[in-house]
């Protein structure tokens, strides 16, 4: 049996959007495909965590929009036609954005606009549903608090953006009792009623039908000017957490660290010499720490880019005893990424990974909504994807060896063990 | 409508194929009949295990994933009760490197010691990550062992105890390798930009030579009948209490197992469902309450779990809960329930066959179940099931005496 000869991709090809402004400036992008007997519309809020005063109320505000309106008090009326009409909806947040999907099959799309207008545009907001949300939030975030993977992250998120930050601050039960009912509505109104939102169409659809949104959604005015998410602080001293837990048989470790984003011009050399160092499954720190090592089930390193400021985390799960040999292996192959060349051959896989892994993420017309949705969030285009894609034909190993030089070492990281 | 093409090689394997024109990409699934189920009591966890050797290696591809990865594909695989099932993704023109990869695993497996000391200690922390260190993760195991006596669903797929598979020894695997890993005992499906014809012409290159394996159907002991309620209380640390409901249901292909299926969502699937606007809206008994089948081929599990809201013991919620079971009966399903929760069921059922590894998995599995023409049938399985018939399964299966009950108290 002889191995088949590998094809190189040459080109990806991208959907081209329809773009379109609702009469008062709202945004709607669609991507059309009548092969499928169904569409996505999203709703995009920008109502993320990012700004939220107090803590979860970006999550209580995008949970109780779903829970009755002024029209039907009883929440129960409206899920039933949801229901009826088989759409299934997402909702949930993100740094930035709140979002909100509607799955709808073809058939039933008339149906669909008015009760997806009226969950979105008249929510009750009432206090019964409110304490309804707490409870079940509390009840969440009791669970979360005992798993070791969710406090190491949560505490390495603090030591990064600063307690004070939405994005850093560490949750507790009781925040759930300081939320009223006045400050969701006050939420709601700035970051949703009156709020410049994004719409994303994405499927099968009839003309007719943006004009249909167009006289439902086009009627809000828009005037809420939003405040300047805050950015985390870059210069802060890296900080160290190690928290032993009796009764855990693994310990969660969590790194994480400022670093260059999407703006920056070595930003593209930098992702592909993280991908090599952990961010798929061939990875440095996969095929030494799982394959080889067995310590752990998985570990990663990723990329977070915000606007912001991006960071870069590195997770794991490891078994107890194998903690301080994993730190060391973490912290060799950082070495290895600033001291040594990559070889052709790992050269050429990782351009053909990151080249494949780029084709199935604009595989179909959902896919090519939410990446526009992403582009839209950290002001980008598509050509960003070409650019994108021409850095990891033309890559060379010099280059991946000079990123992890000026961009990566251990001394940058925050770093948590819990367990 | 799903098109696609039915094959067999001669020594047996089977071929499904359908061609996507508006995709860049293939998927191709390979599905191999062993799951839990078949393994020995004594020796669980196996067919888990099992899936991890798989990427160790072979004869001519040293590194699975690292070829596969140069190809511009990506790939995973999971293990349930049933079955094994291993997929890839990757541009269409790679098709071939796929196609080779999973040929030569099925015949040319390098069961070494080292990687078989390596995956079992991986599996082993895998153990740890999802079943011990996580909570609730022992409910699972508890479940199956309250509902089943004889049928072995009464495992995990992860095994009994770690030491089933720190014990496993390279000649049980390699005996349940020449076993259950031959072309008759496996299913492919591909789907995406593809011609059939090439398709067939690549799986007779690679896979045509591969001996059959003659392997033998195996005997399954069927589950006895429940007739007595049973109830386990276990104690964890965990920061709430939880309670599942249990209780057993027909295997995949009888006509009861689209009603069993509803009747869940008429349970609980959507905000509108009767368990959700009663205890957990309504009266705020629970905080969070969910049902579902377990989908497995054999008869299997219907679950409705819980956790109470702080304000209730879990006998008082267990009680609520019987009590809204008890309703089923008293105030039947009506016309237009039935044909919400059908309805939901075939719009979830159009949009989870959209991405194309869920169409190429979907083909081996109901041609695995013995009737490929069934994937474009099960939006009607679903309209038709009337709530006459409904009622008839909620009389005959929904019956306390049957229930199995799982009290999980936090410590």
């Amino acid at each position: 049996m002889i191995k088949p000869k590998i094809h190189k991709i040459s080109e990806i090809k991208f959907l081209q959007q329809e773009n379109n402004s609702l009469q008062n400036g709202i945004k709607l992008s669609s991507f059309y495909n009548n092969d499928i007997n169904a569409l996505k519309i999203d709703f995009v809020f920008p109502a993320g965590r990012i700004f939220q005063e107090k803590a979860f109320i970006s999550a209580m505000t995008n949970a109780i929009i779903r829970e009755g309106s002024n029209q039907h008090p009883n929440s129960a009326e409206i899920e039933e036609k949801l229901d009826y009409f088989g759409i299934f909806v997402q909702q949930r947040i993100e740094t930035y954005w709140s979002i909100f999907s509607f799955y709808i099959p073809l058939m039933y799309l008339e149906k669909a606009l008015p009760i997806i207008h009226e969950i979105l545009f008249d929510p009750i907001i009432d206090q019964v549903s409110l304490d309804f949300l707490k409870e079940k939030g509390k009840s969440g975030l009791i669970k979360q608090l005992k798993k070791p993977a969710f406090l190491a992250r949560q505490h390495a998120m603090k030591m990064l953006w600063g307690e004070n930050h939405p994005m850093g601050y560490f949750p507790k039960s009781s925040d759930f009792d300081n939320l009223s009912r006045e400050d969701l509505i006050q939420f709601y109104n700035t970051y949703y009623k009156n709020s410049q939102f994004n719409i994303y169409v994405s499927g099968n659809f009839p003309r007719v039908f943006i004009s249909k949104i167009d006289t439902l959604f086009g009627q809000h005015p828009v005037e809420a000017i939003l405040p300047e998410p805050k950015r985390f602080l870059k210069d802060r001293k890296s900080e160290t957490l190690i928290q032993k837990e009796e009764k855990q048989v693994q310990t969660a470790l969590y790194w994480t660290a400022p670093c260059i984003g999407p703006g920056h011009s070595d930003y593209f050399d930098f992702k592909i010499m993280n991908t090599v160092f952990g961010d798929y499954f061939g990875s440095r720190l996969m095929t030494n720490i799982r394959e080889e090592k067995a310590y752990t089930y998985g570990i990663y390193s990723s990329i977070s880019p915000k606007t912001t400021g991006t960071n870069i985390s590195i997770q794991a799960e490891v078994g107890k005893a194998y903690l301080d040999d994993t730190i060391k292996q973490i912290d060799l192959e950082i070495d290895n990424m600033k001291t040594q060349l990559i070889n052709n051959e790992e050269l050429e896989l990782i351009q053909n990974y990151m080249s494949g892994e780029l084709l199935s993420v604009f595989d179909g017309v959902f896919n090519h909504a939410s990446v526009l949705r992403y582009l839209d969030e950290m002001n980008l285009d598509f050509t960003y994807y070409k650019h994108y894609i021409d850095r990891i034909q033309s890559i060379t190993p010099e280059a991946i060896r000079e990123a992890a030089r000026k961009h990566l070492n251990s001394e940058m990281f925050h770093k948590v063990c819990i367990g | 409508m799903l098109h696609f093409s039915k094959h067999q090689l001669a020594n047996g394997l089977r071929l499904i194929v359908h061609e996507d024109k508006t995709t860049p990409l293939v998927c191709i699934n390979t599905l191999y009949n062993v799951g839990a189920k078949f393994e020995n009591p004594k020796r669980t966890g196996m067919a888990h295990l099992f899936e991890h050797l798989m990427f160790t290696g072979s004869k001519h591809a040293v590194n699975f994933d690292k070829v596969l990865e140069a190809a511009g594909g990506e790939n995973n695989a999971f293990t349930n009760n049933d079955i094994t099932n291993y997929y890839e993704t990757l541009p269409a023109i790679n098709i071939e490197t796929a196609i080779f990869l999973e040929a030569d695993r099925m015949q040319n497996l390098s069961l070494t010691n080292k990687s078989i000391k390596a995956q079992k200690s991986v599996v082993i922390e895998e153990f740890k990550e999802r079943y011990l260190n996580q909570p609730y993760g022992d409910m699972d195991e508890l479940i199956r062992k309250m509902s089943f006596k004889t049928h072995p669903y009464r495992w995990s797929t992860i095994g009994i105890a770690e030491s089933h598979i720190a014990d496993a020894t390279k000649s049980e695997l390699l005996d349940f390798y020449h076993r259950y890993y031959s072309p008759d005992n496996a299913i492919i499906a591909v789907a995406g930009n593809v011609n059939t014809q090439k398709v067939i012409d690549l799986i007779e290159k690679y896979f045509g030579n591969i001996p059959q394996g003659n392997l033998k159907k195996a005997i399954i002991p069927k589950e006895r009948i429940q007739n007595k309620q049973r109830i386990i209380e276990h104690w964890s640390e965990v920061a709430q209490d939880a309670i599942n409901i249990s209780m057993h249901m027909p295997d995949r292909m009888h006509p009861d197992y689209y009603a069993m299926d509803l009747i869940s969502d008429i349970l609980s699937n959507g905000k509108s469902s009767r368990l959700y606007k009663n205890l957990v809206k309504g009266k705020k008994i629970f905080t969070e309450l969910d049902a579902w089948i377990d989908g497995s081929i054999d008869p299997g599990l219907l679950q409705i779990f819980g956790h109470p809201h702080s304000k209730y013991s879990l006998k008082d919620a267990e009680n609520a809960l019987l009590e809204s079971l008890q309703e089923l009966h008293e105030n039947p399903v009506t016309e237009y329930e039935c044909s919400k929760v059908a309805n939901k069921a075939v719009s979830s059922w159009i949009f989870s066959g959209i991405p194309i590894s869920n169409k190429a998995f979907n083909l081996a599995y109901f041609e695995l179940l013995g009737d490929i023409g069934r994937i474009n049938e099960e939006s009607e399985f679903y309209l038709k099931t009337t709530h006459e018939q409904i009622q008839k399964n909620i009389s005959e299966r929904i019956n306390p005496n049957q229930f199995s009950i799982l009290r999980y108290y936090a410590k």
